[in-house]
């Protein structure tokens, strides 16, 4: 799911992905690495969330370009409701134990 | 290891169809290039990656244990050697009737030898096959096992 926020803000690549990955969610989500990241996105690229193109890159290989699909978009918004609710309903949770040790 | 070793090993590793093994290699090679890019050494990466056999089955791919070449050549030495068994039988056969026929000696010699050597060519072959299915099994458990280090 925040491989697909990721795309979604903009075309993007595996290295871009990683280091933003290792900037924004460093800590918390651990430290992402091209052995689990570049696997998930071959499957959500099977699965057709996600499309890629290639370009050739300055270092003198090819680079991998990912962008949403419609059923990546449709699915991330999805996913999206189903955290919302997720998060309120732990909150909820976590607010009923806080009153009750009061 | 280095890059080159890693990748063949990964490729080795992997079990999917040719198309699907080229893109997983050249988002390896993507992966090598853009650690280069950024001051990485291979062995840098490679340590990241984990081992050839780890990487490949995130991909969803697991080298199973297949002796495929194996089986379909003791298949094989299995016919050749049924046959060499029904074409020595056979002879036999033809060998009474001739005799019951009473044909004359000499033709009848020339047909044992000649039906004589096919029975040899198939039971050979089927013991080259068999000999060559062997080795392939061996061959296959060596690197199965390579693999799953």
């Amino acid at each position: 799911m925040v491989l697909l926020c990721l795309i979604s803000q903009k075309e993007t690549y595996g290295y871009e992905i990683i280091s933003n990955l290792n900037q924004k969610g460093g800590g918390i989500l651990g430290e992402a690495r091209e052995g689990t990241v570049y696997p998930i996105l071959y499957r959500l690229e099977k699965a057709g969330l996600v499309q890629s193109r290639l370009a050739p890159a300055a270092n003198g290989g090819s680079r991998k370009f990912y962008s949403l699909t419609e059923k990546g978009h449709e699915t991330l918004a999805e996913l999206t409701v189903f955290w919302g609710e997720y998060a309120h309903c732990i909150d909820r949770f976590i607010t009923l134990s806080k009153e009750k040790s009061k | 290891m280095n890059a080159k070793q890693y990748r063949r090993r990964v490729k080795k590793a992997l079990s999917l169809p040719a198309g699907e093994k080229r893109k997983i290699l050249r988002d390896l090679d993507e992966i090598f290039r853009s650690a280069e890019e950024n001051g990485e050494s291979e062995t840098d990466v490679i340590e990241r990656l984990g081992s050839p056999t780890e990487f490949a089955a995130g991909f969803g791919s697991q080298k199973k244990f297949r002796p495929i070449g194996s089986i379909i050549l003791t298949g094989g030495a299995v016919i050749l050697f049924v046959l060499s068994f029904i074409a020595g039988n056979s002879i036999h056969l033809e060998k009474e009737t001739l005799g019951v026929i009473g044909g004359a000696d000499g033709p009848t010699q020339i047909y044992i030898s000649s039906s004589f050597n096919w029975n040899m060519i198939f039971s050979w072959t089927g013991g080259i096959l068999l000999l060559g299915a062997l080795v392939l099994l061996i061959f296959s458990i060596i690197q199965y096992r390579r693999n799953q280090k």
